[in-house]
C-alpha cells in the first residue's frame, strides 16, 4: 500500500481509472434515470418504445400540417415508417397516405395556419407595434409535453391578449403568413372564427416493425441497447461509483506522499496559499459548470464538449482535495492560508501599535486618549447634523464606553489606594491584588507591592541586627563584668595598704571613681540596648504618680540638698493612676533625677509637677541646666548624647534614652523639650480611672 | 574556726575573696568548679559557700542544687548576670543571697557576715514574747531595740514605729499618706514626701544595699512594704 501510496504512476493511473469511473457512473445514472423516467420499469418494451419515439412522430405530424398550408407537398416522408392523414376541423379527411397498417405510434396533431394578428386602435392610424405579445408570432408555437402517454394532442395557443376595459373598439388585423393576405376583425370572436377554419388535425402513424430504415429505426435502435442493459444500467452506475469513491480514498490518503516513507511532500500547488487556490480553482469548476449548463444541447460536439469540461471541473476539484488532504496532513491548512497571513500581520501590527503606546508616557497616553475621543466626539457631531437618528444609538454606546472605562479607573485607583494605606499603616502582610488590573495600574500595583516587599525585608533585617546588636552588648558585658570585679576588688586592697606616698592615695581614688564609672556605664548599657529593643519583661499594674512624686521627692531630697538644689513638687489633690510597671518607670524617675543631680545649676529651684492633659497624664521635670546646652532635645535622647560635649562628668549619656525606651515600652512617652538653659522632660501616660 | 568555700573560675577574684574574708578571721577553702566545690563541700566541714554562676565543668546552679541535696549550708551565689530572673532561678534553686559582679567588696563583707550570723547563733531562734521578727532583722517594743542580723541598730522614733508597724503587717503596703496618718497621728496636707526620706533613712540603717533592699521595699507608684516573712 506504502509503495503504491508513493508512485505517481499508480496516481496517474487511478486519476484516468476515476475519469472513466465518473463517466461511466454519469451514463449509467443518466441511462437509468432515463428509463426510469420513461417508465421502462413499469410499463414494458411496446408501450415505452412508442413513447420514446412519440416526439419525433410529433415533429413530423407538424412538418406535415406547415407543408399542407404552404402548400409545398406533403410526401416528403413517404419513404419513411411515418404515414399520416390530415383531417379539417370538422374531422373531414381531406388527404393522407395511411392504408390501415399496424402502428406502433399513432396521434393526433392540431395545427393552425401561420399567421399573426394585431389589434388596432379606432383612435390610432398607425398600428401599435406588437401590443399583446412580446415579439411577432412567427408560426404556430406547438407545446408538446412529453409525458409517458400521450395526451388529447398537443395545443396550437396564439392567444393575443385583449387591452384592459376602457378601449372602447378595436380592430384586429390578421395577415396569412402563408400567401400574405390581411384580413380585418372587429372583434376576437372574428379571430377566432377564421382560425378555426384554418386549422387541421393531423393524424400521424409509425408503422410497427419499422420496414424502412430511417430515423426512427435508428432511435429505436439506441433504444434497444438501452433497453437491452436496462438490469445492467442501475449496477453499473453503483460500480463505478463505488469503485470512484475508492478511488479518491486511495487518492486523498496517498495525497503529499512522494516515496515510501510516511513523510509528506508538498508539490507547488500546496505551497501556494490555500484560500487563494480554493478561490481561483472555485472559480474555475464554477465557470466549467456554468458553461456546460451553457452550451449543453444534444448534439455529439456538444456533448462531448461539456462531456470534457464536466471532467476538467471534476480533475481540478480533485486537485483541490488532493492539496487540501496535503494540508491538513502537513498542519499548513490554516497557517498556509493568504488571510491568516494578512490576519496575523494585522494582528502583530495592531500589537506593535499597542506596545510603543504603552510605553508613552503616561502624559502622553491620557493626551492621545483625550485627542481620540474628541475626534470622535467631532465626527460625530458633523455626523449627527444628516444622520441624526442613527447616530443617537452610536453617541449612547460611546458615553457607555467611557463611563465604563472611567469606572474601571476609579476602582482601579481605588485598590491601589488601599493596598497603600495597608503598606503605610506597616501592614506587612498587606499586598495590592493585581488580578484584571491592566497597565499602569498594574506596574504601580507591582511597585506596591515590591516596596511593601522591600520594606518588610528592611524591618526583618533591622530587627534582626537589633537583636544581634542586644545579643553582642550582653555577651560582652558579662565578659567584662568578670575582669571589672577583681579591678574593684583589687584597688579596694590597694586602698586599704599602707602606703607613704600621698600621690598614690590620690591615683588610687581616681582608680576607684573611675572603675565604679566603668561598672554604671557597663550596667547601662545592657539596660539601655535591652530596653530599646523591648527585651525587658513589663508587668503593668496600677501606679498611682502622685504617690510616685512623693517617694522620689523622699528618695532625692538628700542628694538635691548636696547639690545645693531646691524640690518644688506640684500635683493635684485628685489621685492620678495609669498602667504601667513600677520599677521601670521608677527606673525612668531615678535616671531623670539623677540626671537633675548631676547637671542642674546649684542654688536654682527644680521643678517636679504632675498635671493632667485630657485622658493623658504628664509629668514634668524643670530645672535650670549649669552648662548651656548646645543640642536639640530630640537629640538628647539619643545613646551616648550628652549635654556636654567634654564628656567630663560622670554618666554614660545613656540615661535619657533608657528614660525614653522604658516609656515607650510601658506604653507612654517622653518629650525633652531645651529653651535656653531651661531643661524640661515631659512624661506622659494614659490615664487610667 | 568558720570555713568559708570560695567558688569561682577566675583565681584572681578567688585571692582576692580570701584575702577579704581571711582578713576578717575566717579560714577559707578554695575551688574553681562546680566539681571541685562539691568534692570539698563533702570532704571539709564548710559553713558558707561563695559560688560563682557560670564556670566550667560544672556551673554554680548545678553544683549548688546538688550541695542542696546533703547540706543546709547558706550560699551566696555570685553572678554577672544582673537580670532578675537569673537571680529567682538562684533563690528558688537554693541559694540564701547573691550579689551580682562587679561587686563592691565591703558588701560582699556584709552579706556574708549576715549569713553566718543567722546560721550560726539563730539557727534555733527561740521567739521571746514582744519581739517583731522577719528574716534576720527583729524588734523588741519593751527595750525598744532593734537588730539585723543579731547587731544593734541605733533608729530615732519615727523611724522605730515606722518599722514596727510594718513589721506589724509584713506584706502589706502602706502608701505614704497612710503611714503618715499612723505614725504622725495627722493629715499628711502634702508632707508625704517626709514619709519617704524617712523609709530612706531607714532603710540604709537596716539593708546592707539601700539600692537593692531585702526587707523595705518601695512598691513604685503605691507604697512602701516589708518583705518575707514576719513573725
Amino acid at each position: 500500500m506504502k509503495k503504491l501510496r508513493g508512485s505517481l504512476w499508480a496516481k496517474v493511473f487511478a486519476i484516468i481509472l476515476l475519469c472513466a469511473c465518473a463517466l461511466t457512473c454519469v451514463l449509467g445514472t443518466l441511462a437509468t434515470a432515463y428509463l426510469y423516467g420513461e417508465g421502462i420499469y413499469d410499463h414494458g418494451y411496446e408501450s415505452t418504445a412508442s413513447a420514446f419515439i412519440s416526439q419525433l412522430g410529433v415533429e413530423y405530424s407538424n412538418n406535415i400540417g406547415m407543408n399542407y398550408f404552404v402548400g409545398s407537398g406533403t410526401d416528403f416522408y413517404d419513404d419513411t415508417n411515418f404515414r399520416y392523414t390530415i383531417l379539417d376541423s370538422e374531422g373531414e379527411t381531406i388527404k393522407g397516405n395511411y392504408e390501415g397498417e399496424p402502428a406502433l405510434w399513432e396521434d393526433t396533431v392540431r395545427v393552425t395556419a401561420p399567421h399573426s394578428t394585431w389589434r388596432e386602435e379606432e383612435t390610432l392610424s398607425e398600428p401599435i407595434e406588437a401590443p399583446f405579445s412580446e415579439e411577432p408570432v412567427e408560426g404556430p408555437v406547438v407545446a408538446v409535453t412529453p409525458t409517458p402517454r400521450p395526451v388529447e394532442g398537443p395545443v396550437v395557443t396564439v392567444t393575443p391578449t385583449p387591452r384592459p376595459a376602457g378601449d372602447a373598439k378595436a380592430t384586429y388585423i390578421l395577415i396569412d403568413e402563408t400567401n400574405g393576405e390581411r384580413h380585418e376583425f372587429e372583434d376576437r370572436a372574428g379571430v377566432q372564427q377564421w382560425e378555426k377554419e384554418h386549422t387541421v388535425l393531423v393524424h400521424g402513424y409509425v408503422l410497427k416493425g419499422l420496414p424502412a430504415g430511417d430515423a426512427f429505426s435508428q432511435r429505436l435502435q439506441w433504444f434497444d441497447h438501452l433497453y437491452a442493459g436496462r438490469g445492467a444500467w442501475p449496477w453499473i452506475a453503483g460500480a463505478s461509483f463505488l469503485l470512484g469513491l475508492l478511488l479518491v480514498v486511495f487518492l486523498l490518503s496517498a495525497a503529499g506522499h512522494r516515496d515510501e516513507t510516511d513523510a509528506v511532500t508538498p508539490n507547488v500547488v500546496d505551497r501556494l496559499p490555500w484560500d487563494v487556490v480554493t478561490a481561483v480553482l472555485g472559480f474555475a469548476v464554477i465557470a466549467l459548470i456554468y458553461a456546460i449548463g451553457e452550451y449543453f444541447a444534444l448534439n455529439a460536439p456538444s456533448l462531448l464538449l461539456c462531456m470534457g469540461a464536466f471532467l476538467l471541473a471534476g480533475l481540478l476539484f480533485l486537485l483541490w482535495c488532493m492539496s487540501t488532504a496535503t494540508r491538513l496532513k502537513l498542519g499548513t491548512l490554516v497557517k498556509g492560508c493568504l488571510l491568516y497571513k494578512l490576519l496575523r500581520w494585522v494582528w502583530k501590527l495592531v500589537k506593535a501599535l499597542f506596545h510603543a503606546l504603552g510605553k508613552l508616557p503616561l502624559v502622553w497616553k491620557w493626551a492621545l486618549g483625550v485627542a481620540a475621543l474628541a475626534f470622535v466626539d467631532l465626527l460625530w457631531r458633523m455626523g449627527y447634523q444628516s444622520y441624526g437618528d442613527v447616530l443617537a444609538f452610536g453617541w449612547l454606546l460611546l458615553w457607555l464606553l467611557i463611563g465604563l472605562a472611567t469606572c474601571y479607573a476609579v476602582l482601579a485607583f481605588r485598590r491601589l489606594r488601599k493596598g497603600a494605606a495597608q503598606i503605610a499603616a506597616g501592614d506587612e502582610s498587606a499586598s495590592v491584588d493585581t488580578k484584571r488590573l491592566i497597565g499602569d495600574f498594574k506596574a504601580h500595583a507591582e511597585d506596591l507591592n515590591n516596596i511593601r516587599a522591600g520594606l518588610s525585608r528592611a524591618v526583618d533585617e533591622r530587627m534582626k541586627s537589633e537583636r544581634f546588636k542586644t545579643e553582642l552588648i550582653t555577651n560582652v558585658s558579662h565578659d567584662i563584668k568578670t575582669p571589672l570585679t577583681s579591678i574593684v576588688s583589687y584597688v579596694d586592697l590597694l586602698s586599704k595598704e599602707e602606703l607613704a606616698n600621698d600621690k598614690a592615695k590620690e591615683y588610687i581614688e581616681v582608680l576607684q571613681r573611675q572603675s565604679a564609672r566603668l561598672k554604671k556605664l557597663i550596667e547601662d548599657l545592657m539596660e539601655a540596648s535591652k530596653a530599646s529593643t523591648g527585651n525587658l519583661p513589663v508587668a503593668l499594674t496600677r501606679c498611682e504618680l502622685g504617690v510616685l512624686l512623693e517617694q522620689t521627692a523622699g528618695e532625692y531630697a538628700e542628694r538635691l540638698e548636696a547639690a545645693g538644689l531646691k524640690l518644688i513638687t506640684e500635683k493635684p489633690n485628685d489621685p492620678v493612676t495609669v498602667m504601667a510597671d513600677g520599677r521601670h518607670l521608677w527606673r525612668i524617675f531615678d535616671n531623670l533625677m539623677s540626671n537633675i543631680c548631676k547637671y542642674a545649676q546649684s542654688g536654682t529651684r527644680v521643678y517636679l509637677s504632675l498635671t493632667r492633659e485630657g485622658s493623658k497624664a504628664a509629668v514634668t521635670f524643670r530645672n535650670i541646666s549649669r552648662e548651656p546646652i548646645k543640642l536639640e532635645g530630640t537629640e538628647l535622647t539619643e545613646r551616648f548624647v550628652r549635654g556636654d560635649s567634654a564628656r567630663s562628668t560622670e554618666g554614660s549619656g545613656l540615661g535619657l534614652a533608657i528614660a525614653q525606651s522604658l516609656a515607650q515600652l510601658q506604653g507612654g512617652d517622653l518629650a525633652v523639650t531645651v529653651d535656653g538653659d531651661l531643661f524640661k522632660v515631659t512624661l506622659r501616660f494614659p490615664v487610667v480611672e | 574556726m568558720v570555713n568559708i568555700l570560695i567558688c569561682d573560675d577566675e583565681k584572681d577574684i578567688v585571692a582576692a575573696l580570701k584575702i577579704y574574708l581571711e582578713a576578717e578571721g575566717y579560714h577559707t577553702l578554695s575551688a574553681y568548679n562546680g566539681a571541685e566545690a562539691l568534692e570539698i563541700a563533702a570532704r571539709e566541714d564548710v559553713q558558707l559557700v561563695l559560688l560563682d554562676v557560670m564556670m566550667p565543668v560544672m556551673d554554680g546552679i548545678t553544683a549548688m542544687a546538688r550541695l542542696r541535696e546533703t547540706s543546709n549550708v547558706p550560699v551566696i551565689l555570685l553572678t554577672a548576670k544582673s537580670e532578675d530572673t537569673d537571680k529567682i532561678l538562684g533563690l528558688n534553686v537554693g541559694a540564701d543571697d547573691y550579689v551580682t559582679k562587679p561587686f563592691n567588696p565591703v558588701e560582699l563583707l556584709a552579706r556574708v557576715k549576715s549569713q553566718l550570723r543567722r546560721y550560726l547563733q539563730l539557727g534555733g531562734g527561740e521567739v521571746k514574747s514582744g519581739l517583731l521578727q522577719c528574716g534576720g532583722v527583729s524588734l523588741d517594743d519593751k527595750t525598744k531595740t532593734v537588730t539585723v542580723d543579731g547587731e544593734n541598730v541605733a533608729l530615732t522614733p519615727t523611724e522605730f514605729e515606722i518599722l514596727r508597724l510594718l513589721l506589724q503587717h509584713p506584706g502589706e503596703v502602706f502608701s505614704p499618706a497612710q503611714l503618715y496618718r499612723r505614725v504622725w497621728n495627722d493629715e499628711p496636707y502634702g508632707a508625704e514626701s517626709t514619709v519617704a526620706v524617712h523609709i530612706r533613712h531607714l532603710r540604709e540603717k537596716i539593708e546592707i544595699d539601700p539600692a537593692q533592699p531585702r526587707y523595705i521595699k518601695a512598691v513604685w507608684g503605691q507604697g512602701y512594704k516589708l518583705e518575707g516573712k514576719g513573725s
